[in-house]
């Protein structure tokens, strides 16, 4: 067996068996379940228990349409009409037989106004719906005693039909442009998270292997071309074998919980039409988060040769996870402020910043072919450029035991691999 | 001649660790660097290995230059000794064999070969951090040998072990010898050299001081100590020509000499003394020549 897929299996698979690899994905599947059903677990736990809230009308009319407009927007919340004083009703909320009570009056000119008392009114969520509620009676009431017929009221407060319509064709359309930000956002999250999680695993593997000394014994026998980049490769597969365990329990997980809340308000396909993505953004996608994952994963290797021990490496990479940041926040700038600035357009070509700015650009403008074409070479030539230092760097690196500056680091071991 | 190395020198920016070093290494036998720390021994080997360029000059195996291709019928084991810690020794031994071109079945059951006869078969499933030093030097030697290779490099390969231990890998060692592999070891136990070694280069400072056969070095040595028990003052000995020094312990008188012609003078010098108890020429032991020359160029 080549030497490459030695250490590509040995890798990939002593990761895999690992006990962190193992507790941080089932943490993280738990973690997921329980996001993907948080409605139907909120309402798991507030089943029995329906809001309850006595109410003393004074007016002796609002009881009425309040009760049937909460019946419309709120059916966990009760209201129930109480007719003794607020003593009692007091009393009846201090031994728990309501959440709250609340007085409604009306002034001289019929509009309604009301005072909720409630043992605590951290709940925003019930008096807040019984707020709304009664704005809507008061909204009725106001209109009628103006004497304006409701239905022209509706039409006062409908919205203003504004469409945009791009003149160019090949531009996007409003629908387009919504769902590629929620595509270029998924991926800007997916390299930030892949670059943290996994790069910094390789940076710590190639730092332990050094650290441990075992890496002399490793550099004997095989070449750090292969060594390198069979770790590249293997912690790439166990990323990706975590984000597919990741995607099968979360697309599961989210087709249960619709089953259950036939109108479940969690619904990711309500901003993304995933039968609809084009071919096109999807193969771009994939190709600049590999090119990504890649270019990272090289650079995060190249430091992990270059720190003799494993408590440096957090700092050793702070600068890459710092470039990665800026890149979201480009991102950010471009998504939603003007993917068209001549600033996101330079950025687009810069390798640190081309997997996800390029991407947006491609899934918010329409650009030319060979810009992504450009793109993609540079993208090539300097991860390739990075493994030709890497590896030349890789043993000047691992045979010398300097601590120090990241700079005096890389002297130091361009030194070595100078003169060697 | 199986490894040549032909006037190599490795300069890390002014620093010289390898000065013009040219040495012939036979075939199937052991070869001893010797040297204080920082001669150049380990920069040699790992020059050897290829994992450091010479500034100048060339190593040579069989002809040609040692490759990655060569890794399997090369075996190392480094001074800074390196495992990983929370593998299992069978896993771990394993990996490596096969980066050395095993199969895996093999490695297996070459690692329980080794573990049955280092004792130690109970270690077969334990990971690296719970075993003592010297069991994971154990551990580090069978990496070094268990795809058999035709080169051995051992860097320090006794440092750090007991005397018990010692014997078991000395034996070892011997054993490989025996069969064929041709081993180069480094160590500043002058001992266990002249114990184990048919060639040697004594190396200072990066330059090769002493090279050639053990007995030719010993031979090639002219100064020798003669040992002398008498009922009789010795001290005067010392004033003697050719005398260059004098030590005493209870059992005598050591007297260090120019050369093999002094002695005669000396036991002439001693008839005429009294009754002497014993007399004689003893060989120069490495340690002796070690620190004479190491010793010497430092001054």
């Amino acid at each position: 067996m080549n030497k490459f897929w030695i250490i590509l299996t040995h890798t990939y698979l002593s990761k895999l068996k690992s006990k962190s690899f193992i507790v941080t994905t089932s943490i993280m599947v738990v973690l997921l379940i329980g996001a993907t059903n948080i409605n139907n677990i909120i309402n798991y736990f507030n089943k029995d228990q329906h809001d309850k809230i006595a109410v003393i009308d004074k007016t002796g009319h609002i009881y009425k349409p309040l009760a049937a407009q909460m019946k419309k927007t709120a059916a966990d919340i009760k209201l129930v009409a109480f007719n003794k004083g607020a003593n009692q009703a007091e009393d009846k909320v201090e031994n728990g037989t309501f959440t709250g009570y609340m007085i409604i009056k009306e002034n001289d000119k019929g509009v309604p106004s009301a005072n909720y008392y409630a043992m605590k009114i951290t709940d925003e969520n019930t008096s807040g719906q019984v707020k709304q509620a009664l704005q809507q009676i008061k909204v009725m009431k106001a209109t009628q005693n103006l004497g304006l017929d409701p239905s022209k009221v509706a039409e006062v407060y409908s919205p203003v039909d504004f469409n945009k319509t791009a003149l160019d064709k090949s531009a996007k359309n409003e629908k387009e442009l919504t769902q590629a930000r929620v595509i270029v956002y998924v991926l800007v999250l997916l390299i930030y998270m892949t670059v943290l999680m996994y790069g910094s695993m390789i940076a710590t593997e190639i730092a332990t292997e050094k650290s441990s000394r075992v890496m002399e014994l490793i550099v004997s026998s095989v070449s750090p071309v292969k060594h390198m980049l069979g770790k590249v490769l293997a912690i790439g597969l166990l990323g990706l074998t975590q984000y597919l365990v990741f995607i099968l329990v979360g697309y599961s997980s989210v087709k249960a919980g619709q089953s259950q809340t036939a109108n479940g308000t969690f619904n990711i396909t309500n901003y993304l039409d995933i039968n609809n993505l084009p071919t096109e953004t999807i193969i771009f996608a994939v190709v600049f988060f590999f090119l990504g994952y890649f270019f990272y994963a090289t650079l995060l290797a190249m430091i992990g040769s270059l720190v003799s021990r494993v408590e440096d490496v957090g700092q050793a990479i702070s600068p890459i996870t710092m470039l990665v940041m800026a890149t979201f926040f480009i991102a950010m700038y471009g998504l939603f402020s003007n993917p068209e600035s001549p600033f996101i357009t330079v950025m687009s070509f810069i390798p640190f910043f081309t997997p996800i700015i390029m991407f947006l650009r491609i899934g918010m403008l329409s650009i030319p072919l060979w810009e992504i074409g450009i793109s993609v070479v540079i993208m090539l030539a300097s991860i390739i450029l990075l493994i030709s230092i890497g590896t030349r760097i890789y043993k000047g690196g691992v045979l010398t035991y300097n601590s120090g500056s990241m700079i005096k680091l890389l002297k130091g071991a361009l030194k070595v691999t100078k003169e060697s | 001649m199986m490894l040549s190395i032909n006037d190599v020198v490795k300069r890390f920016g002014n620093y010289t660790a390898v000065d013009h070093l040219t040495l012939e290494i036979p075939e199937k036998q052991m070869f001893g660097f010797l040297g204080v720390n920082g001669a150049g021994k380990t920069t040699t080997f790992r020059m050897i290995l290829d994992l450091l360029k010479p500034t100048s000059g060339e190593i040579l195996w069989q002809g040609r230059k040692i490759s990655y291709k060569d890794s399997h019928m090369i075996g190392y084991l480094p001074e800074e000794r390196g495992l990983y810690p929370k593998l299992k020794v069978s896993d771990q031994l394993v990996y490596l064999g096969k980066l050395r071109g095993m199969a895996k079945s093999d490695a297996k059951k070459e690692l329980k070969g080794w573990l049955d006869r280092f004792g130690v078969s109970e270690y077969y499933d334990k990971r690296i951090e719970e075993l003592s030093k010297g069991n994971q030097q154990k551990i580090q030697f069978i990496a070094a040998v268990i795809h058999k290779p035709k080169l051995l490099i051992l860097d320090e390969p006794f440092s750090g072990l007991d005397p018990v231990n010692v014997e078991v890998l000395k034996r070892a060692v011997i054993e490989l010898k025996d069969q064929g592999v041709s081993i180069l070891f480094s160590s500043h136990r002058m001992d266990h050299v002249e114990e184990l070694c048919e060639h040697l280069c004594i190396m200072d400072r990066g330059k090769p001081l002493l090279t050639g056969s053990l007995k030719g070095v010993k031979g090639a040595y002219r100064r020798k100590t003669v040992f002398v028990n008498g009922d009789f003052n010795t001290a005067d000995l010392v004033a003697l020509p050719g005398v260059l020094g004098c030590r005493k312990d209870n059992r005598g008188a050591y007297l260090k000499i120019e050369n093999e012609a002094v002695s005669q003078e000396i036991f002439q010098e001693l008839a005429k003394k009294g009754f002497v108890r014993s007399f004689a020429i003893e060989e120069p032991s490495l340690n002796d020549i070690f620190i004479d020359k190491v010793g010497r160029a430092n001054e």
